[in-house]
């Protein structure tokens, strides 16, 4: 210590360096936290909402478009107004309710914009644009939002709401933030990726009061938005429409398709809603309601409802017959009324008198021998082959199964197979006395509407059927259509039932739906209900000899089939070939929607 | 009469080189931190245009050292300490409140800080008393007496509500070690502070174990030097008042935003948007650097004002963002050769008179570069007084020049003696 005094001070000096030499290594360089921090602090991601693909119909007529809301934000650092009634007038907000999102958004930052007002209209905008001026600290940004000029095909297009946690968890794509609008049901759910486009960011500069200080680097990092895809339907927007007048007040469902191609022509569910109320500000509050309502306005019947086939099943089970020689075109049988209840009288039937007066006896006999092949000399051995035999040609009509289809929420419909009645009665236990219901389109038989037009469309077709479409083209780019799938039944035999159907409409229990210019052939279900009156339904298509349109129409507890079902699927037909109707009176017996007799009203 | 005009520029060039390199940084920082968007540089709104008024006048100030007689500084010692304590006192009634502290003089728009000034006059008066006095520092009562010249306009300071300024004057302990002061005053010293600084940190509990058993060691060790018994005993004693007076210290004698002060430095996250924000927006600033900084001009923190009194409290934090490791390393090299030489060229003096001024001169700089550094890099908590040399403010600058210049004139007056 005696040499040299200011060694202490030297050491302390470097002390001091040492130090301050780590502390800015950890902090500069060890510890790499900073340099996101800072640019949290400055750099705000923008986002710029990509406008979302427009729907048009077949004919480029629009269906579904955007038009602008806005979304506002509060800033609370530069937050001030003079004239809070005006503000508060403004964003038809309670004092209460603006304290507290004003709170809600000091709590998250005082410098950082938090939303505070979500999905003004253009109108309203338009009319307190000029007051903007005056409050300080609050910012807009325009969204693009969902807008039905004519509210139809409100369940196949599904709707546009802001993505919650739960699907925000399921997102793999990494593409959306809490907010961001996506499709969730319907077509914009199945289009999503093409309709929805990407959105844009910029990277903006911001001073510490939240003050734009202009583009990051110069703009190079910024993602442009690109817009979304526009669609064409395959979707007759005027057809669609008359089918959902023709619906309403009714509980139902109606589909039509272009049989040469599976292209959807009309798909509709009844009740219905406004698309309208699930775009924008109030969805939770009107989703919530629509969900209460009994009548399930939300529920596409066109793909989950799931109905008895009923009469119409006997198209197929003559087509089975047919093809197995178990009965040929000039079979004559004598059919009493001894085995299942009937409306057709007894005597001497052929298959197209069956089909033309829907004999239920003759089908009783006529599914006993599809069954009964006496393959095996153990009637329940027998009957479990002949059941899984015709189980699976009826497979082929795209039953049982769900169609290979855009929208992917549909219901599979439900055929039995000898599997399903084994684990029910038990193996070996049960023979054609158990399942007889079958021969007539009841029983366990399940089918959703639109593969009952799709059967149409098989019948149409004579024999194939192409898998339903609903879009056409993808912003201008046709899709290209699968192939054919045929039902291995001999064209021939397709040839003799159309024929039928067309006697059904003729002279039999479609007659209400014959029109002479429209060649329409059919046929008519009378589904029995164990709840209520009997669902009406039809399947046919038109015209006979090169089919435009085929078409299956269920109304439920509206009686028979031949009435309300068979009327609505024949003005469809009638719209769609000669877009206008001639047959007014059939429109206003449609339209007055009672079709129940008095006497079975009690 | 004696040529000492001569020597002034040359009798030192590391410290004249640095210095100036000093003020060129300070001022490139302050334009850095300065938003320039709004208005020309030209104008009294600019901080660095007015730092640049600054630098002017200092050097006129610098000649005007050179060519005075070097006994002026002698002879000035006893008025201008008078002359400065005067000046505290006025300002108490008169002076104008910047940032709740009453210690500025506003002389027709110019601002003017007694405060700062009295650090010259102190340094020069404390040279002026051990000089003509002998002082012992081995004597309790020289202690004593000598202390107050500094613990006096400190104490003065304190009353303007300007701690961080008041603290300041505590440099002046490490001239006393210089001038033989026990270096067991120091350890004592450093024992407390940490002491006091675990007491934050820990539960007192732990902390009275470990001391009694640091205690009862020492004891154990020399129990037959009843004196040594008796000092431990003593420190033992204070050791527990300071554990105890900690919360007394933290929640009667400082201020509540003192206090808030300190307990942001131990856990700056508990309040980023209040308290800590300082804290956190240098901390991001300099640590958002990296190795080679950001640029000149393009550091966002400071660009876009994130670091609030970033010219002066702060301005350390343009540095360290704007020219990152490798340019806050080299300014810190910088500083420490210019303290390291300070420090030489005042141990080399024979006049006492020099070299209590020298160390003075070296203790108020180390102890503003030490505690405005840690500050910006979260070490200190943030007392608010100014980087020497590099901060904006015209008094700090001429008062920190003024240290300097009037040291390298004794320092020049033994050259020119030597060289003779």
């Amino acid at each position: 210590m005696s040499g040299d005094k200011s060694l202490i001070f030297k050491l302390i000096l470097l002390v001091i360096f040492i130090i301050i030499s780590i502390r800015l290594f950890y902090l500069q360089i060890y510890e790499d936290k900073y340099h996101e921090l800072s640019e949290n602090n400055t750099v705000h991601l923008e986002s710029v909402y990509p406008s979302r693909g427009i729907i048009f119909d077949r004919y480029d007529s629009v269906i579904v478009e955007n038009k602008p809301t806005y979304d506002f934000y509060i800033i609370p650092k530069q937050f001030s107004v003079r004239d809070t009634t005006k503000l508060l007038n403004s964003f038809s907000l309670s004092i209460d309710e603006f304290k507290n999102s004003y709170e809600r958004a000091r709590k998250y930052s005082i410098y950082r914009p938090s939303v505070f007002y979500k999905g003004m209209s253009h109108s309203k905008f338009a009319s307190i644009q000029s007051d903007l001026y005056d409050f300080k600290g609050i910012f807009h940004n325009p969204k693009p939002t969902r807008f039905y000029k004519s509210p139809i095909l409100s369940h196949a297009l599904g709707y546009v709401a802001e993505i919650g946690p739960t699907d925000l968890e399921r997102d793999t794509t990494d593409y959306y933030v809490l907010g961001d609008l996506v499709g969730l049901s319907g077509v914009e759910k199945a289009f999503e990726d093409l309709l929805r486009g990407n959105k844009g960011y910029k990277l903006k500069l911001y001073d510490v009061n939240g003050m734009s200080a202009g583009s990051f680097n110069e703009g190079l990092d910024d993602v442009l938005v690109a817009n979304g895809k526009n669609l064409k339907l395959t979707i007759d927007a005027s057809l669609q429409q008359y089918i959902e007048k023709l619906l309403y007040g009714k509980v139902g469902s109606v589909v039509a398709i272009e049989p040469s191609t599976g292209n959807i022509l009309a798909i509709a569910s009844s009740p219905s809603f406004d698309p309208n109320l699930l775009s924008g500000k109030d969805f939770s509050s009107n989703y919530l309601n629509l969900q209460r309502d009994t009548l399930k306005p939300i529920y596409n019947r066109a793909l989950m409802a799931t109905y008895p086939p009923g009469s119409m099943f006997k198209l197929i089970q003559a087509l089975i017959g047919l093809e197995k020689n178990i009965v040929s075109y000039d079979d004559n049988i004598y059919v009493d009324l001894l085995n299942i209840g009937d409306l057709a009288p007894e005597g001497l039937y052929d298959l197209e008198k069956a089909i033309v007066k829907s004999s239920n006896n003759y089908f009783f006999k006529l599914f006993r021998k599809i069954i009964n092949e006496n393959k095996d000399p153990n009637t329940y051995v027998d009957s479990s082959i002949g059941l899984e035999n015709w189980s699976n040609y009826v497979k082929m009509f795209g039953l049982g199964s769900k169609l290979n289809f855009n929208i992917s929420s549909s219901n599979t419909g439900f055929i039995p197979s000898s599997n399903y009645y084994d684990s029910y009665y038990g193996k070996n236990r049960w023979k054609f006395s158990n399942v007889y219901s079958l021969s007539i389109g009841q029983g366990e038989l399940l089918v959703t509407p639109i593969q009952m037009a799709n059967f149409a469309a098989i019948m149409a077709n004579r024999g194939y059927f192409i898998d339903p479409n609903l879009v056409l083209e993808i912003d201008g780019e046709k899709l290209s259509r699968p192939k054919k799938n045929y039902v291995d039944i001999d064209r021939n035999h397709f040839d003799y039932v159309v024929d039928a159907m067309e006697e059904v409409v003729f002279s039999g229990s479609a007659r209400r739906a014959y029109m002479k210019e429209l060649e329409i052939c059919g046929k008519t279900s009378t589904v029995q209900n164990p709840h209520g009156y009997d669902h009406s339904g039809f399947i046919g298509f038109a015209p006979k000899n090169e089919p435009k349109i085929a078409i299956a129409a269920y109304i439920e507890n509206s009686g028979w089939g031949g009435r309300s079902a068979a009327s609505i699927a024949s003005l469809a037909a009638e719209k769609y070939i000669f877009k206008s109707i001639k047959r007014s009176w059939l429109e206003d017996y449609v339209l007055k929607g009672d079709f129940i007799d008095e006497e079975d009203k009690q | 009469m004696r040529k000492i005009s001569n020597n002034f520029f040359s009798n030192d060039f590391i410290i004249t080189g640095i210095y100036f390199t000093m003020l060129l940084i300070g001022f490139l920082s302050i334009y850095s931190s300065q938003n320039t968007d709004g208005y020309d540089f030209i104008s009294f709104q600019n901080e660095s245009f007015k730092q640049l008024i600054w630098i002017f006048i200092c050097l006129f100030v610098f000649f005007a050292i050179s060519i005075l007689e070097y006994r002026f500084i002698f002879d000035l010692a006893v008025p201008l300490y008078g002359l400065s304590l005067f000046l505290l006192v006025l300002v108490l009634f008169i002076g104008q409140e910047v940032n709740s502290h009453s210690s500025w003089f506003n002389l027709f728009g110019l601002k003017f800080q007694p405060s700062e000034f009295s650090k010259f006059s102190t340094a020069l008066f404390l040279a002026k008393i051990f000089d003509s006095y002998s002082i012992n520092l081995r004597n309790i009562k020289h202690i004593m007496l000598t202390s107050l010249v500094f613990l006096l306009p400190s104490s003065i300071i304190l009353l303007q509500g300007d701690t961080g300024t008041a603290l300041v004057y505590f440099a002046f302990f490490l001239v006393f070690l210089r001038e033989g002061l026990s270096v067991n005053f120091l350890f004592f010293f450093f024992a407390f502070v940490l002491i006091f600084v675990f007491g934050l940190l820990v539960d007192t509990y732990i902390l009275y174990i470990i001391i009694t058993v640091v205690f009862l060691v020492y004891v154990g060790l020399s129990i037959k030097d009843i004196r040594k018994v008796i000092n431990s005993f003593i420190l033992f004693v204070l050791s527990i008042l300071i554990i105890n007076g900690q919360g007394f210290v933290l929640n009667n004698i400082l201020t509540p935003k003192q206090k808030q002060r300190v307990e942001t430095l131990i856990n700056p996250s508990s309040d980023p948007l209040g308290s800590g924000w300082n804290i956190t927006q240098s901390k991001i600033a300099i640590g958002s650097g990296g190795v080679f900084g950001k640029g000149f001009l393009k550091g966002t923190q400071t660009g876009l004002n994130f670091v609030p009194i970033q010219s002066t409290d702060f301005i350390f934090s343009v540095i360290g963002e704007e020219f990152g490791y490798l340019g806050s390393m080299i300014f810190i090299i910088l500083y420490v050769i210019f303290l390291y030489r300070i420090l030489i060229l005042s141990e080399a003096q024979k006049d006492r008179f020099a070299r209590v001024f020298g160390y003075s001169v070296f203790s108020i700089f180390l102890f503003h570069f030490t505690i405005n550094v840690s500050m910006t890099l979260g070490l200190f908590p943030v007392i608010g007084i100014p980087l020497s040399l590099i901060s904006y403010g015209g008094s700090s600058l001429l008062s920190f020049s003024l240290l300097l210049f009037v040291f390298l004139k004794l320092n020049g007056v033994k050259s020119a003696i030597l060289g003779r």
